[in-house]
């Protein structure tokens, strides 16, 4: 078993150093400096200067690659500076263990992952609390306490909004805390399923011999961590949980910005969507009045023999043998 | 020796490939083109609100009497069916002869909050294939649904039956709750009045995000760790690209289209155990006795491969085929082997039954 500073740990050492400069090099110098700033640099070099698909695509590229290169420092990292290489199962998902660090409930790999996410979809409450007390501060114990007072004068209706808005953030950190624990469960569960995939593997004497091998069995393992928990239904309630209490500060939110925005005469989202509702139920009746009108005329349509003496359309790829008819001029609503 | 045996020079010499993948592939990236989708010419014959039907326009001879309409999902765009010149399940179908229409739904805006499902299916789903009837001038016509839009075949098929001839479904959900079924597990405990109340339509980043959190690893890390492979070749970033393009084009969702389609389809899982209704019509799978040919996908992680095999007996019909492919909900259109084995199979279960 090879030791720490002789031969094959030496190796490894140098490797460390030496692998970002291999990578780098290999890419035209373009990647400089630090090299956790590699992936990144290589997407602010397309940066505006792609189309679209490209565009996003390469942002989603940089995201990828940047972790998979974290990770491959981290793991190269721990092999430096191990005392023996692992030889069996267990020691190397403790070696990789060690290369991921710590987990806690907002440190782990689902977490990070999901942190670097971009998007809509994604994005949290910070920026809708600009001018608002911090939310942060309403954690706090003696905030806590001053959310159920009761209001009174002048700023009381405004006090309970806010009130009721500090409450369900509080109650949505609760949410988004109960899902951390469970994606932190899932990150565990991963180290338990690489060293089980990899004991597997190791019966049928097959081994990993590329850093990307070793990768793709994590990700198979980190995929059946997730998939354990989040079909489990302690998931199923903090998903569903989560959800909800987004949703309710959300609107809550909203109502927010309708008051202010329609205090400068701006249309508000209820106006939107009261309009949207009555065009819509309009174009219903209209639609449901069309359908009468066609049944009514089908009804006093000419007999089918009269009918079939309209000139048929002529194309290469109307069906044979049948009775085409010319393409539907209008519109049937 | 233990399960992992790397070996310094062959680790290094990984990297530097690695390092030399990422230097050809900027200048690959740099070059490729704004990447398009579409391999067959078409029409548009019919228009309602944001809803287009298409007729595909054929450079073969037709040779089947009943045109077939496709009735893709709401939540992808439909030229998944078409997206390049070899990945095309239209252009095999138009080559065999058939006469292919597709079913645009368009991307819904705020003023589409309020179209619901009974708009879709008793709505839009029944016009355009009335429209697709009176363009060949044919009673019956052949619909295909995919995914949601296989659902809302189903629904339509037992409402309308007089006006199709054969029915076929591909990776369609219809028992929305078998265990495997994540996306399904994931709403249950979700307060969907709440839900719409608030967002209105649901915004396309959100099912997106949704969708990318089923299997976060791979769809998030190990596909773009996966993209460095064939950085350095043009033509298969460019199909990489318009995948990525496809995938992420994602229309809203029509707020209470989605409402009754989470309560109903997946909390209620009405479509198989009944109690369904569309508008003020009940859905009743037994109603259905039409030929039905059902696909289904076996690494289908969005629709589950029991998610749709539970249609088998589910209705009246007497001529119930499956076909069982192997690969996932997306390979399905795309892959090589979906160009090799559905679109013949659909021809040939097709020209059986006229």
């Amino acid at each position: 078993m090879a030791k720490a500073g002789s031969g094959a740990f030496k190796d490894w050492e140098t490797l460390h150093q030496q692998w970002w400069n291999a990578v780098s090099d290999g890419a035209n110098k373009v990647v400089q400096g630090d090299w956790r700033d590699g992936a990144k640099a290589f997407g602010d070099l397309f940066g505006g200067k792609l189309g679209d698909s490209t565009d996003a695509a390469t942002q989603r590229f940089v995201g990828g690659t940047k972790q998979y290169l974290d990770w491959v420092e981290k793991f190269s990292g721990q092999l430096a500076t191990g005392a023996t290489f692992p030889k069996d199962a267990a020691g190397w998902a403790r070696l990789f263990q060690g290369a991921l660090g710590q987990f806690g409930e907002t440190r782990n790999p689902l977490h990070d992952l999901f942190a670097a996410m971009t998007g809509d979809g994604a994005r949290g409450f910070e920026q809708f609390f600009t001018g608002w007390p911090n939310p942060a501060d309403w954690a706090k114990g003696e905030v806590q306490g001053l959310l159920g007072m009761p209001a009174f004068g002048y700023a009381r209706e405004s006090q309970e909004r806010q009130q009721r808005l500090a409450v369900a953030f509080l109650q949505y950190q609760d949410a988004m805390s109960g899902y951390n624990r469970l994606m932190l469960d899932a990150s565990q569960r991963a180290i338990g399923k690489f060293e089980s995939l990899l004991a597997a593997r190791e019966e049928q004497g097959r081994r990993l011999e590329t850093l990307r091998e070793v990768y793709d069995l994590w990700i198979d393992a980190a995929e059946d961590g997730y998939a354990e928990v989040s079909l489990s239904p302690e998931f199923r309630t903090a998903y569903g949980n989560l959800v909800n209490k987004q949703m309710t500060v959300r609107k809550l939110v909203q109502t927010e910005v309708e008051r202010y925005t329609g205090q400068f005469g701006m249309p508000t989202r209820t106006e939107v969507d009261s309009t949207a509702r009555r065009m819509h139920e309009l174009r219903r009746e209209m639609r449901a009045l069309q359908d009468r009108l066609e049944a009514l005329e089908a009804t006093s349509a000419p007999p089918k023999a009269a009918k079939s003496a309209a000139p048929k359309a002529k194309s290469k790829s109307t069906p044979t043998k049948v009775t085409a008819k010319k393409p539907a001029a209008r519109r049937s609503r | 020796m233990g399960p992992i045996q790397l070996e310094p020079n062959k680790v290094a010499a990984e990297l530097t490939r690695f390092g030399e993948k990422l230097a050809k592939g900027m200048n690959v990236l740099k070059n490729v083109p704004e990447v398009h989708y579409g391999a067959s010419a078409k029409e548009a014959i019919y228009k309602e609100d944001k809803l287009v039907v298409y007729r595909f326009k054929s450079t073969h001879k037709v040779t089947h009497k009943t045109p077939l309409l496709i009735a893709y999902a709401l939540v992808n765009r439909p030229y998944m069916v078409d997206l390049q010149d070899d990945r095309s399940i239209v252009k095999s179908l138009l080559a065999a002869g058939h006469d292919v229409y597709l079913i645009d739904w368009g991307y819904p805006d705020p003023s589409d909050r309020y179209v619901t499902l009974d708009d879709y299916i008793n709505g839009y789903l029944r016009r355009s294939v009335k429209a697709v009837s009176k363009h060949t001038g044919v009673d019956k016509i052949n619909l295909l649904g995919i995914c949601q839009g296989g659902a809302f075949s189903l629904c339509y098929a037992s409402l309308y039956p007089e006006t199709l001839q054969n029915l076929i479904t591909m990776v369609t959900p219809v028992d929305f709750q078998t265990p495997d079924n994540m996306l399904s597990h994931w709403t249950q405990g979700m307060d969907v009045d709440l839900f719409i109340d608030t967002l209105g339509n649901v915004p396309a980043d959100l099912m997106n995000w949704c969708y990318l959190t089923l299997k976060p690893y791979r769809l998030l890390q190990q596909k773009y760790v996966g993209m460095t492979d064939i950085l350095d070749n043009p033509a298969e970033m460019e199909n990489f690209l318009r995948m990525e393009k496809w995938i992420f084009d994602s229309p809203d969702q029509a707020g209470e289209a989605f409402r009754q389609f989470i309560k109903d389809f997946y909390q209620g899982n009405k479509l198989l155990k009944g109690g369904l209704k569309i508008g003020d019509k009940a859905i009743d799978l037994k109603a259905i006795k039409l030929p039905i040919l059902n696909i289904f996908a076996e690494q289908d992680h969005l629709v589950p491969p029991n998610a749709s095999r539970a249609l088998k007996g589910a209705t009246s019909t007497k001529d119930y085929t499956e076909l069982s492919f192997k690969g996932g909900h997306i390979g399905i259109y795309v892959s090589g082997r979906a160009q090799r084995e559905v679109p013949p199979a659909i021809d040939q279960w097709l020209r059986k039954r006229g």
